[in-house]
């Protein structure tokens, strides 16, 4: 399950960056996900609520800005946001839908006290 | 310095409220950005990142890669489920191969796949991730540390048998294959995108059971062709050895 250790790396450099800056709490971590990155929205959201724990914080905030990815129909253009990667366009049901997304893991910022 | 209030956070310190200020402020804390939309305590800090998580798996990968791109070597990252037949197309390629070769294999335990490549005379390494699902630029490092390979090598990496995690981890492969047998579903390209979005070349294997299977060749590469049109695809038979002298004569000019 790589949702765990993509957290545990998360919560590692959370610690790392939050004793650099001297901090008595982490109130909030921010984080970017692509959908594109592999990454199990459900899988992930659980997984980070349960290491926030263990990792001493349990009273942060964590939000995670979830990046959904986009298809555009290589025959006649259409934009669409809720189907599947491989689907066929269902506007002019002939075109073959092309992803574009992020791939990205970020952690966007951190508020400490 | 803060160029809001001129405090000594810098750049790295935020201001997190940005609501107007039209209440009393009557909190006993002190502190003297009063000038903030609206108060934030004194201690609170926001520190602006934007890290990549996998940075050090990128930064490795990129290494690797490009010190095999120097040397004129290619890396092979080869995903698949458990059981598509990957050492076993291992064992049908690389001794027909001019190019010298070499096997990373990725596996939870044992070291049975690495066993059957050296009784072959194959240089390989077995890697075994305990509980990991894939493996990473990091292991992957060490085992090219272990392999030392020669310049203008072919260096496979047997991944783990999955179809979901190792397509997230950039391994600083120069090609990467996913491999899909007749005795799995055609639908493996839609219902596992990632590992054949993001793969150059598909090989499906096990072909010579085709006549015995209520296989759908040509379903299956509609899928493939929707999830990935720019994929390269092989047909082969490990056990039979169709389709292999094409992997062999492609390999040779990567």
């Amino acid at each position: 399950m790589h949702e765990l250790s993509v957290a545990t790396s998360i919560m590692e450099k959370v610690v790392e960056i939050s004793n650099d800056n001297n901090a008595e709490k982490i109130k909030e971590i921010e984080l970017e996900i692509g959908s594109l990155s592999g990454i199990d929205r459900a899988s992930f959201s659980f997984v980070m609520e349960c290491l926030k724990e263990s990792y001493g914080f349990p009273d942060c905030n964590i939000i995670i800005n979830y990046h959904e990815h986009k298809f555009i129909c290589n025959n006649c253009g259409n934009m669409f946001t809720d189907r599947f990667i491989g689907s066929i366009c269902s506007e002019c049901n002939d075109g073959l839908l092309t992803v574009t997304g992020s791939q990205d893991v970020k952690i966007k910022s951190l508020l400490i006290e | 310095m803060c160029q809001n209030c001129g405090c000594e956070h810098g750049d790295i310190h935020e201001h997190h409220h940005h609501h107007s200020h039209d209440h009393q402020h009557n909190h006993d804390h002190n502190h003297e950005h009063h000038h903030h939309d609206h108060h934030e305590h004194g201690h609170e800090k926001r520190i602006m990142l934007e890290q990549d998580v996998l940075e050090k798996n990128k930064v490795l990968a990129c290494s690797a890669r490009q010190k095999l791109e120097d040397s004129d070597s290619t890396l092979i990252n080869m995903i698949s489920s458990p059981g598509s037949g990957k050492t076993s197309l291992l064992e049908a390629l690389i001794p027909k191969m001019k190019r010298k070769c070499y096997v990373i294999e990725g596996d939870q335990q044992t070291s049975n796949d690495s066993e059957r490549l050296k009784r072959l005379d194959i240089s390989s390494v077995q890697i075994n991730t305990g509980n990991g699902c894939h493996l990473d630029a990091q292991m992957v490092e060490e085992g090219l540390q272990q392999l030392k390979p020669l310049n203008n090598s072919l260096i496979f990496i047997e991944n783990v048998g999955n179809l979901v995690c190792p397509s997230l981890f950039d391994l600083g492969e120069n090609l990467r294959i996913v491999v899909i047998s007749t005795t799995e579903g055609e639908d493996k390209p839609l219902k596992y995108p990632n590992a054949f979005l993001f793969a150059n070349v598909c090989i499906i294997n096990k072909i010579d059971l085709l006549p015995f299977l209520k296989f759908d060749i040509d379903a299956l590469l509609k899928n493939i062709n929707a999830v990935n049109p720019n994929m390269l695809i092989f047909r082969t038979s490990a056990t039979t050895g169709e389709g292999i002298p094409e992997i062999v004569d492609w390999l040779e000019h990567k």
